[in-house]
């Protein structure tokens, strides 16, 4: 995939309602430390974090 | 050095995981309110890709400049990688959204700095979306079983405010070069 491609997957992702929600939502978690957040399910972490 | 567990991981894909960055506690930003960073392996080598959630008008972003490798872009907003390449040593990557660029190898920690050569220059480019700027970066980094990698940034705002964001950060100062927050997987 070109650079070029790349950005246009990017924007496309912060875009989207459901991706730029779960964008958010990561950062959510941080701020919790730990606490699972809305959007980000237990399965969706990886087995360390 | 302590350090605090991992921001958090979010698999997109087979091949694509996406952090979301930790501000240093000692130096809060003003108006950034997330920096999330995608690293998926591509043919090429690494495709990362850094969002900064803040309206751009708020932020420092060096104008666009002809490629280059170039030194102390950390002095003001610049998206960083840390790759280890041993027990000890590691890589150092600066990527500014003016495309300019740096790379150091070390030894050990902060220990043996010199240029490390490429034989590929990282490519990078720059969006600004309004709400947040995207930078991604492409960079020929060789496949390494087991490596891991620090994942960080420097964002400097309009109001002067300069926030130092990791994947993790360790008691002290903001330190990226700390191997604790080499938390990273690499693909």
């Amino acid at each position: 995939m070109e650079l070029q491609d790349t950005m246009k997957t990017i924007v496309a992702r912060h875009r989207s309602p459901a991706t730029g929600n779960l964008a958010r939502s990561a950062t959510d978690v941080v701020t919790i430390n730990g606490v699972h957040a809305a959007g980000v399910s237990a399965a969706d972490r990886a087995p360390h974090d | 050095m302590a350090c605090m567990r991992p921001a958090c991981l979010l698999p997109i894909g087979p091949r694509m995981t996406e952090y979301a960055l930790v501000a240093h506690p000692d130096t809060p930003p003003a108006s950034v309110r997330y920096v999330n960073v995608s690293v998926r392996r591509s043919e090429h080598g690494l495709d990362l890709a850094y969002v900064i959630g803040c309206p751009t008008d708020r932020l420092i972003v060096p104008a666009v400049a002809t490629p280059a490798r170039k030194d102390e872009l950390w002095r003001t907003t610049c998206l960083e990688l840390f790759v280890q390449t041993g027990a000890l040593g590691y890589v150092e990557f600066n990527l500014s959204p003016s495309s300019e660029w740096a790379a150091y190898r070390f030894t050990d920690y902060r220990t043996g700095m010199a240029e490390a050569p490429l034989d590929t220059a990282p490519r990078i480019m720059t969006s600004d979306e309004g709400d947040v700027l995207i930078v991604i970066a492409r960079i020929a980094q060789p496949r390494r079983d087991g490596a891991t990698a620090g994942v960080s940034a420097v964002i400097e705002e309009t109001d002067g405010t300069k926030s130092y964001w990791a994947l993790a950060h360790g008691d002290g100062p903001p330190d990226f070069h700390n191997a604790d927050g080499f938390l990273a997987p690499l693909p």
